[in-house]
């Protein structure tokens, strides 16, 4: 009972303190922080350096880069090498995980600070970056077809426990099907 | 409605209910019936998408169910289809609130399976990022426990700090939630030139902010203690049966934390306590996580003091193709212990993923302990546990 | 100006004044909705409110536009009479209480010589308007939110009753104009230093009455979500809110003609006459501002918790300072 109320009056007397400190609201459309060097924002393609290599199509989780390939001679140097002709990123499936930046050999697909994507239809966030539009909906990487299982998985744990058991040779299946490289 | 002996097995678990329920002769006299009454999916308490079914008689609660599923992603099958580092990215969206540690423990199950050796200060910068994330995950469940008693104004105290912390988080790996920072066999990139400093700096000013806004504000007030003393009681028993970890295993006295007890990166070259507490109840879960705030703040500092030079990533070659064979990987997280399963057979992508994600098995903890409390005591027992939608719907 | 005499007379003046009270009540509402949000967003180091107008200060008007053109949804299964009869129900006793608060040297409404005794009776009727609330919404959440607001309001009313008794006995009438002019003459003079518990007491029953946060158990955000409101939009919703606010104004207003002088000056030079009712604003100001200040500052009590303090505190304090008071006077 002695110290009824002090520990209210001790937390309302900081609320008080507060009510006359600097807010550390920041008014949005008006104010822009600035954005650190390393920030994520939406990707862009400079398509002039681009190789079509299509290791980012194939190193996105989320399927979201698509690319139209043909062989061309860009540079006239008499010999056609891949051209990418169309180019897509689809900005409402993207989830800004950088590794196909990561990835790419000539750092043409780089992010920028934008982050201000709306539409009003999930398709216009598609955005265009070669000669010719790509569909965005159709996925650009059919579903992984995963080599059937080994039927030793299974009994993996034992294995490792008795360690006697002779080690099965990892798969080398995957390896034939260019699903990407991704270090 | 209970049967006769469900209720009277509910109405055991507690003492205290028994006295807060109608007697069985004055419940058949005048016919008085319990209430059964649907919590969430959207509520605002519910710390995301769940649902409790109650039962109540009055305010009292006789039965809670909890009913899980509605943020159901399906990340396990995820991983198992997407190569070894593109799972990384995902698992950033398991635990929302602490994602840094959802990534460690991917990262380190992986790593056990390729046997890799990291360079010492990529595994120092893992450290200082997941105890910064644990300030931001501790300080705001602080102003969440508040918010559900009622409170609204120490969770805008408790996010300027997060938002500040994720200003630093940013700058380092260019996100501000979802950070993909961990790789297999390190982090992405060096720290930003000059971020030690500053981070050094903002802890001098957070220690007095954390003190006044959060532990002032709270811990002396009468109406916290009346709210929170002696509510969501659980033995250390009866916790490790259920499978509860963190703060609201230690506080009931259980001296375990995953950092200290299996380290992982180089905690064991740090110097912290572990803080653990009697009580048992929300008000202990709550002295752990300030008391492990200020924990926080001294390894960073020590980290900060430590930092050595040297890459960052170790050398693993371009393809990730681990021999078969398991790896597993825990870590200790803001909610508690965060574990990783990894099944290899040798190919690109894993054969099986499991995730242990701590929100998911804390949440047993509501059937056993809510039955017997009011109806308003659920919001500081959620409080305690502090789960994550996404964390326990993975 | 002579032609305009007639309004003087009654039934006039009683009519005009009334439709005077209602406007302000209306406006106090919609004023104390923008000042909660402000002193909240200060509290909390953000600004509040302030794209409408000049520093936010049109957003009342564009609450009310949004509330006038929302749909009025009520659930399919409500009683809708009951349902749609609980805002009135919520809103006519605290416009009606207005009526016996002096606000300025001889401008009050009606000057009853039993004005307490009418706020008291009027005020309780306000429970009434939760319950049918409540009951008229048909979801558990409602039911929930009106048992504890019926339980509550029915209990602080005993120490809110208790607590004005100190003042009565001092003053020895029921009229709220005597009871301000017996503490004419300096803020020495007024009541809330000679029956400081009761001041208290009064002070936490009115949060108690009006809903307002530690005693917010019948919205109880968190677990009840909005209580006996749950199912309310649109325009029912903003009455049932301007009856709260409206309330919490009263409350403010009542505490200050009761304990804090009325519109009397703190000092006698600074009596401006007629404008008095200056200070009868500034310090009804004060108190909603405390009460907003605590609504942004604790978390809520639990049901058995405010039982607690309602009658094993509130009551037996108030009892003992009753015998106090009556032994002072017999000294004295």
């Amino acid at each position: 009972m002695p110290q009824l109320g002090q520990g209210i009056l001790k937390g309302m007397s900081i609320t008080l303190r507060n009510l006359f400190k600097n807010k550390i609201t920041r008014q949005y459309p008006e104010y822009k922080r600035d954005l650190p060097d390393r920030t994520r924002g939406m990707l862009t393609v400079d398509m002039d350096r681009c190789i079509a290599c299509l290791q980012c199509m194939r190193v996105c989780p989320d399927h979201c880069i698509s690319i139209e390939q043909t062989k061309r001679d860009a540079d006239g140097s008499g010999k056609p090498k891949p051209y990418a002709v169309g180019f897509v990123i689809d900005d409402s499936r993207c989830m800004y995980c950088s590794l196909c930046v990561e990835v790419c050999p000539v750092n043409c697909i780089y992010h920028t600070e934008e982050f201000e994507a709306q539409a009003y239809n999930r398709l216009e966030l598609a955005r265009q970056f070669g000669e010719r539009p790509v569909d965005p909906t159709i996925d650009p990487r059919p579903p992984v077809k995963k080599k059937p299982k080994k039927a030793a998985a299974k009994g993996k744990a034992d294995e490792k426990a008795d360690g006697d058991a002779p080690k099965k040779a990892p798969a080398k299946a995957a390896g034939k099907s260019s699903e990407g490289d991704a270090a | 409605m209970l049967s006769e002996e469900r209720r009277n097995e509910t109405v055991a678990l507690d003492g205290t209910a028994s006295e807060r329920l109608a007697r069985p002769d004055i419940r058949s006299e005048f016919g008085l019936e319990t209430m059964d009454m649907n919590m969430g999916p959207q509520h605002p308490a519910m710390h995301g998408l769940l649902r409790l079914i109650l039962e109540l008689d009055g305010e009292t609660v006789m039965r809670c169910d909890p009913v899980m599923g509605y943020l159901h992603r399906s990340q396990e099958k995820i991983a198992e289809n997407r190569m070894y580092p593109a799972v990384v990215p995902m698992t950033d969206r398991l635990d929302y609130f602490a994602n840094i540690h959802n990534e460690h423990g991917y990262v380190l199950a992986v790593e056990d399976l390729l046997d890799a050796e990291l360079p010492p200060r990529a595994e120092y910068i893992r450290v200082l990022m997941s105890e910064l994330m644990r300030l931001a995950s501790h300080i705001p469940s602080i102003g969440f426990l508040m918010l559900e008693l009622g409170a609204f104004t120490p969770i805008l105290y408790a996010f300027r700090e997060r938002e500040r912390i994720q200003n630093f988080l940013e700058a380092i790996t260019g996100a501000r939630m979802m950070f993909h920072y961990f790789r297999i066999g390190g982090v992405k990139a060096d720290l930003p030139p000059g971020i030690l400093e500053e981070i050094s700096e903002y802890l001098d000013g957070l220690e007095g902010r954390f003190q006044t806004d959060t532990v002032d504000l709270v811990t002396g007030s009468e109406i916290y203690v009346a709210r929170t003393k002696g509510v969501g009681r659980m033995t250390p028993e009866q916790a490790l049966d259920i499978g509860v970890t963190g703060p609201p295993l230690r506080g009931t006295g259980v001296d375990f934390d995953i950092r200290r007890d299996y380290p992982y990166s180089v905690y064991n070259e740090l110097d912290f306590n572990v803080v653990t507490d009697d009580a048992g109840d929300v008000a202990a879960s709550y002295r752990v996580r300030i008391g492990e705030v200020w924990q926080s703040i001294r390894i960073i500092r020590q980290v900060i003091e430590k930092m050595p030079e040297g890459p960052v990533m170790a050398d693993l070659g371009r393809r990730l193709r681990p021999k078969e064979g398991d790896g597993f990987g825990r870590v200790e997280s803001p909610r508690g212990e965060y574990a990783v399963h990894v099944v290899s057979d040798g190919s690109d992508s894993a054969y099986r993923v499991h995730y242990r994600d701590p929100s998911f098995c804390s949440m047993q903890l509501l059937q056993e302990v809510v039955p017997g409390h009011y109806l308003p005591d659920i919001m500081p027992i959620m409080g305690m546990i502090d789960p994550v939608s996404g964390g326990w719907d993975k | 100006m002579e032609f305009l005499n007639f309004l003087n007379q009654e039934p006039w003046r009683f009519i005009l004044s009334f439709g005077v009270v209602l406007f302000l009540t209306l406006n106090l509402a919609a004023i104390l909705v923008m000042g909660e949000r402000k002193v909240a967003g200060y509290i909390q180091l953000r600004y509040g409110p302030n794209r409408v107008g000049p520093r936010g200060l049109l957003q009342p008007l564009a609450d009310i536009i949004k509330l006038f053109t929302k749909e009025n949804i009520s659930p399919g299964k409500a009683d809708l009479w009951i349902f749609l009869g609980a805002p009135i129900a919520m809103f006519i006793p605290v416009a009606a209480v207005w009526l016996v608060i002096p606000f300025a040297p001889g401008a009050v409404v009606a000057d009853l010589n039993v004005a307490i005794l009418f706020f008291v009776a009027v005020t309780s009727v306000g429970a009434l308007g939760v319950i049918m609330a409540g009951y008229g919404s048909r979801s558990n959440f409602s039911l929930l939110g009106a048992l504890r607001g019926a339980a509550q309001m029915i209990s602080y009313e005993v120490p809110l009753i208790l607590s004005l008794l100190g003042v009565v006995m001092l003053t020895g009438s029921l009229s709220l104009v005597d009871v301000v002019n017996a503490q004419g003459g300096g803020f020495w003079n007024w009541y809330f230093i000679v029956q400081f518990p009761m001041f208290i007491v009064f002070y936490i029953s009115s949060l108690a009455e009006t809903k307002r946060v530690p005693f917010d158990l019948p919205e109880g955000e968190s677990e009840i979500v909005g209580g006996y409101m749950i199912e309310y939009s649109g325009m029912t919703w903003a009455l049932i809110q301007a009856a709260e606010f409206a309330g919490m104004g009263l409350m403010a207003g009542i505490t200050t003609t009761l304990f804090l002088g009325g519109w009397q000056p703190p000092l006698p030079f600074l009596d401006f006459g007629q404008f008095n009712w200056i200070w009868f604003g500034i310090k009804t100001a004060l108190i909603m501002f405390t009460f907003q200040w605590i609504r942004w500052s604790l978390p809520r009590l639990r049901m058995d918790q405010l039982m607690d303090l309602g009658w094993k505190v509130l009551v037996p304090l108030t009892l003992v300072w009753l015998v106090i008071t009556a032994g002072a006077m017999l000294v004295f």
